[in-house]
């Protein structure tokens, strides 16, 4: 792995985990059919404060890649052509929308119009910072990274490390919907990783030599990674089934949630976390330069 | 102003590497930075002839490179602090005061350019020689080869002279980026092509 590949690997985790708690929880505000009413002020807030906390130190990391870092404030230079550029603009809105967020949870209780508004504002924000975070790597330079898996991947990633925390979050005091609700994210989100993976390999054979480059990194050189990839992403969706029938059984405040929940969220990391490497480590360039 | 390019000869290149070490004498690059890098091709296999015998079929050549100076330069359009730009002449060239070392510019460039110097912290590429340039000498690398395999100047008398070929296997398409160079193919490109040849030398020429 390059020497700047790893604060890479934690900015882009980190930061997509804040937006999906971020996206989750204002999924939950906007269909509130899906929590009781007193789970908004008593668990969203501390939700809120990792999501801070997360993006916080992403951004921290993402310094760490510099070579010059006491220079990063040009970063926005070139908002016209550079993606990077783009890219650190809106993390830089989300950022500062989702810390007022935060803040304004503690110091006037919920609920008021504003918290809606500003949650609303800050989660375009956070599925705009995903976009733009994915353009960065569409390069035509880049084959591998140039497709439209790359966006799915990180929204996939954004959705299912939001929705494992806030499972987490729900044992013993959320509502038996927003659990089950929950539950089912994860399922469908670590599935849907699983079923889109077959379809990128079989790309990556097909577009053009760069990628059939990058594949045979994948399958000569990451073998054992990418294998242990597929098992935690497959053992993320059973212990999301887990906690799904866990709460079938036990209808309210479900302690019988606590292992799947616990080992969902551990799984659903080691997965992403495996995935974002290997993103890093096929980029093979165009010609192998 | 005119804009400069290079003119490389595969055909004539003997893969010495003079050039590379040239050039990193003159802008006195520490190891594993060069602004000129030879990419060594070959690929080999074993073929079956009429009368049952297996003989060898190989294509190897070399390809020397260094910025291409692109008219469409990814690298531009993707630094976020444009510390790298084109000056009057074509020329891209990093500003070392703006360059904050995120190395997006070493992945949006399709010829491995511009070279990450760790001790620095910032991003170093060829700048064609430009103070030699002002002196009315011809770029190190140029001057160094002992095969005649360069040639430099202005881009459109080089293709006049030489044509307008941009791309050889398995360099990346130059219209991709508008590279502002032109290429004689070396005879057994078809051949490598068949083979799928690769480069052979990956950790001589990688950055770092």
């Amino acid at each position: 792995m390059a020497d700047n590949t790893l604060p890479l690997v934690i900015f882009t985790l980190l930061v997509q985990f804040s937006v999906g708690i971020v996206t989750v929880y204002g999924l939950f505000l906007l269909f509130p059919h899906f929590r009781s009413k007193n789970e908004i002020p008593r668990r969203f807030k501390w939700i809120l404060i990792v999501s801070s906390a997360a993006a916080l130190v992403g951004v921290a990391a993402s310094f760490m890649h510099l070579g010059n870092p006491l220079s990063s404030y040009r970063a926005v230079a070139n908002l016209g052509s550079s993606r990077l550029s783009l890219e650190i603009f809106t993390v830089l809105i989300y950022l500062g929308s989702l810390l007022a967020l935060t803040v304004l949870q503690f110091v006037i209780p919920y609920p008021q119009r504003h918290h809606h508004w500003l949650t609303i504002l800050t989660l375009i924000a956070g599925i705009v910072v995903i976009y733009v975070m994915a353009t960065v790597y569409l390069l035509p330079t880049r084959p591998a990274w140039n497709s439209i898996f790359t966006p799915i991947g990180f929204y996939l990633t954004t959705l299912l490390t939001g929705s494992a925390l806030l499972l987490l979050f729900q044992i013993n005091s959320g509502s038996w919907s927003s659990q089950k609700a929950l539950a089912i994210i994860i399922i469908a989100i670590s599935t849907l990783h699983l079923v889109v993976l077959p379809f990128y390999m079989t790309w990556l054979g097909e577009a053009n030599d760069a990628t059939r480059a990058s594949l045979e990194v994948v399958l000569k050189n990451q073998l054992t990674l990418f294998l242990l990839g597929i098992v935690a992403m497959g053992l993320t969706a059973s212990c999301g089934l887990w906690a799904l029938f866990s709460i079938k059984s036990c209808m309210i405040k479900n302690r019988y949630l606590f292992i799947p929940s616990i080992a969902a969220f551990i799984f659903a990391w080691a997965a992403v976390i495996i995935d974002r490497v290997q993103f890093y480590l096929h980029g093979v360039s165009v010609g192998g330069f | 102003m005119a804009k400069f390019g290079f003119y490389f000869d595969a055909s004539a290149c003997s893969g010495c590497k003079t050039c590379q070490i040239a050039c990193q004498d003159k802008n006195d690059l520490p190891v594993g930075i060069r602004f000129r890098r030879i990419y060594e091709i070959c690929g080999a296999t074993w073929r079956q002839d009429d009368q049952n015998t297996w003989v060898p079929e190989i294509a190897a050549y070399n390809i020397s490179v260094a910025c291409n100076h692109c008219e469409d330069a990814p690298c531009v359009k993707a630094c976020p602090t444009q510390a790298m730009y084109k000056d009057d002449n074509g020329i891209v060239a990093v500003d070392p005061k703006k360059c904050i070392g995120c190395r997006y510019c070493e992945w949006a460039c399709p010829y491995g350019a511009p070279q990450y110097n760790k001790k620095l912290g910032i991003m170093q590429k060829c700048d064609l020689c430009r103070d030699y340039l002002a002196d009315g000498k011809v770029p190190v690398c140029l001057s160094s080869c002992p095969m005649r395999a360069l040639d430099f100047g202005p881009l459109d008398e080089l293709q006049k002279r030489y044509g307008n070929q941009t791309t050889l296997y398995p360099l990346p398409d130059g219209d991709l980026v508008g590279a502002g160079w032109v290429i004689k193919s070396h005879p057994a490109e078809t051949k490598a092509k068949e083979l799928s040849a690769r480069i052979i030398n990956p950790e001589e020429v990688k950055n770092g």
